[in-house]
């Protein structure tokens, strides 16, 4: 066992928590992968835009995917599983996955939130997402009829 | 200032004062110091929203930057994006400025043929959006009204058809060795070559190449003349520059394909053989275990049927990727796929038709989505143009089949979803074809699509062109009509109930006497008046 596979990292969130992870997972997040690569490192690392609540589960999410022994499908549960959570949570990590640049994490959260999406009327996506409608009544008519197949 | 944030954020519940809402959210949003202007549209959301959010606890999804929510954007299909435009003037410029239309366009039809639009970035500019939805509400088109040109001139059975869609060319030929060129659009005979000296089984062509493949394993191709404008010559006598002949296969010939820089052929000799377009050599051979009945080439991947199997290749390396065995009962005679080779579909002797999902990952994936039983007899040939799958049968019929509720079922976001769970719900559900074709007594060989048209050739030796091109205006002009004939419907019986008020007394005594015997004796009056 060499010892960079045993090298942890520390992060830092933005409330001040500090979490250790290995270095192998983290590096799944490209924004650690290059402040590693460049030597740029400084325990411990500042993340100011990742709460620890969020950060937590980033870590989480992280952890087991960088583990090898895992199959697919097991990962693919743990998947499952991990995006059960209420929406906003979904949202704020979609951000952190995004800030690290944590493409696997991402892609996951995003189309967690397009399959929420699916099948929902445009009266649901406004009530469920708080959006405020500000078409007038002409142009909300003019809009459904470009789009005459998504009401089939 | 309004920035004494506090250590944890409170759940909005727990908090009565608004004031402290504000000031949280404004913490949150440091995040998204690059970009200022969701933070004032934050500030004008939260003083609006207050008190929805108070019961809601939701955190507004407008909020996330745009290339966050261009993201998740790009996972949902056209129909939620219809829907999302619908939704808020910010979602309407997302959802349309989408450069995922362009995707959804070409997943489906590859690249726009028209010279005139480009795409966007021309004068004439259609963004992809509009040219999305102009497709889709097009591909109605086939479950329209037709016509039918019946081309004559084969004197034997035509076993291969082939569209050429760019230049509205048809090609035929069979049993009688000649290969002929067709307009499709006035249903002309353009030329025909002199016969080729065995059955050609098979027929490819694109703009630049023509090739024909027969019974004596040779493949006799024609190349395209710059300054002609159905591109080949066949009438000339043989002209070496223009014309080859290429030998190779101990077989008859029974499946071409062309792409950009090779030549598939495939037959009963049971190997497939690729050559490269420019040398007219040989590249690779590969080898199956029985007759290879159809092949389709897509980018890298290279799907045949041998036997009752069907093979997927990777053409760089010659090697097998996957195989289905005994895809069908008796032999595959068919293969079809989709533009992006993520669809297959086959077609067997027991007249059953599969379509299968392949999954292009470390190793090829391959699942069977759905069945369809539409023929009593063999699937000779298949055809597919996004959303419509065309097969021929021996039963003499040509079905038409709809994929696109297939689709839905099986999402395109399997990197969640258990992708094998949809699988043994999906195989039980055999839908009935969305429309037949009938019209022939005898068996159907080959089938193509293309130019809102069907073409179909077999036994009988007759090019049928199932014409959809007017079906949509004809559309628009009978519902036109039945509108009109509606309103003049509904004028008549104003003027009826117009008149009868305006009758003379007795009538007027009368009908109030027998209202409650209804419309029928108002009518007597009402003619016992006016004479």
């Amino acid at each position: 066992m060499s010892s960079s596979e045993e090298r942890k990292l520390i992060l830092k969130s933005s409330d001040n928590e500090e979490f250790v992870v290995k270095e192998s997972s983290a590096v799944q997040c490209l924004t650690i992968k290059n402040l590693v690569e460049d030597r740029c490192v400084s325990d411990p690392i500042p993340l100011a835009n990742v709460d620890s609540k969020i950060l937590a589960l980033v870590i989480e999410f992280m952890e087991k995917h960088a583990e090898t022994t895992l199959s697919n499908s097991e990962k693919k549960e743990f998947d499952v599983e991990f995006v059960k959570k209420p929406f906003d949570d979904l949202l704020e990590l979609i951000l952190a996955a995004n800030y690290l640049d944590f493409r696997e994490l991402m892609d996951v959260l995003c189309n967690t939130c397009a399959k929420q999406m699916e099948n929902w009327s445009v009266e649901e996506v406004r009530e469920k997402f708080n959006i405020q409608n500000d078409y007038t009544v002409e142009e909300e008519k003019a809009a459904r009829a470009e789009n005459p197949w998504a009401f089939e | 200032m309004a920035f004494e944030c506090q250590q944890t954020v409170p759940r909005i519940e727990e908090v009565d004062n608004p004031q402290v809402i504000l000031i949280n959210n404004i913490k949150k949003f440091t995040f998204e110091s690059e970009n200022p202007k969701s933070i004032s549209k934050l500030n004008a959301k939260t003083a609006l929203s207050v008190n929805e959010s108070l019961l809601n606890n939701s955190w507004p999804i407008t909020d996330l930057p745009p290339a966050l929510i261009s993201e998740i954007l790009n996972c949902l299909d056209p129909k939620e994006l219809g829907i999302l435009s619908c939704v808020n003037t910010y979602f309407y410029r997302l959802a349309s400025e989408h450069h995922v239309w362009k995707e959804f366009y070409c997943e489906r039809w590859g690249h726009p043929i028209t010279p005139d639009n480009f795409g966007p970035g021309n004068s004439d500019e259609k963004s992809w959006k509009e040219l999305f939805v102009e497709r889709e509400f097009h591909s109605k088109t086939f479950m329209g009204r037709f016509s039918i040109d019946t081309l004559y001139g084969h004197t034997e059975a035509i076993r291969a058809v082939f569209v050429l869609a760019s230049k509205k060319i048809v090609f035929t030929s069979g049993y009688d060795q000649i290969v002929r060129m067709w307009d499709m659009e006035e249903g002309l005979s353009i030329a025909s070559s002199r016969p080729l000296g065995c059955t050609i089984r098979s027929l490819a062509a694109d703009t630049r190449l023509l090739v024909a493949g027969g019974t004596d394993g040779f493949i006799h191709g024609w190349k395209a003349e710059d300054g002609n404008a159905h591109l080949f010559d066949l009438c000339v006598p043989q002209n070496q520059n223009m014309e080859f002949r290429v030998w190779e296969h101990d077989g008859p010939i029974t499946c071409l394909a062309l792409d950009f820089g090779k030549i598939y052929s495939g037959s009963w000799d049971m190997t497939i053989c690729i050559w490269d377009r420019s040398t007219l050599k040989c590249l690779k051979v590969l080898v199956h275990n029985d007759w290879v009945w159809s092949l389709v080439p897509n980018d890298t991947l290279l799907m045949s049927t041998a036997g009752s199997d069907v093979h997927l290749w990777d053409i760089t390396s010659g090697t097998t990727l996957a195989v289905i065995n005994r895809a069908h009962v008796g032999n595959t005679y068919s293969l079809t796929c989709s533009h992006t080779g993520k669809l297959l579909f086959t077609g067997g002797e027991d007249g059953s038709i599969h379509m299968f999902g392949i999954a292009r990952n470390a190793k090829c994936n391959v699942r069977k989505i759905a069945t369809w039983i539409p023929h009593t007899g063999s699937v000779y040939s298949l055809a597919f143009e996004f959303p419509w799958l065309v097969s021929a049968s021996s039963d003499g019929k040509i079905s038409l089949i709809d994929v696109r509720k297939l689709l839905k079922k099986t999402s395109r976001h399997s990197p969640i979803q258990n992708s094998f769970e949809g699988d043994h719900m999906d195989q039980k559900h055999v839908e009935p074809p969305q429309r037949m074709l009938h019209g022939f007594g005898r068996n159907l060989f080959s089938v193509c699509i293309g130019c809102d048209r069907i073409v179909c050739g077999g036994e009988e030796g007759i090019v049928r062109i199932w014409n959809f091109s007017q079906a949509l205006e004809i559309e628009q002009r009978v519902r036109t009509l039945r509108g009109i004939r509606l309103e003049n419907r509904m004028r008549r019986r104003k003027i009826q109930i117009s008149s009868k008020g305006s009758q003379s007394e007795q009538c007027l005594v009368a009908a109030r006497n027998n209202q409650t015997n209804g419309d029928r004796n108002g009518w007597h009056y009402k003619h016992k008046c006016k004479t």
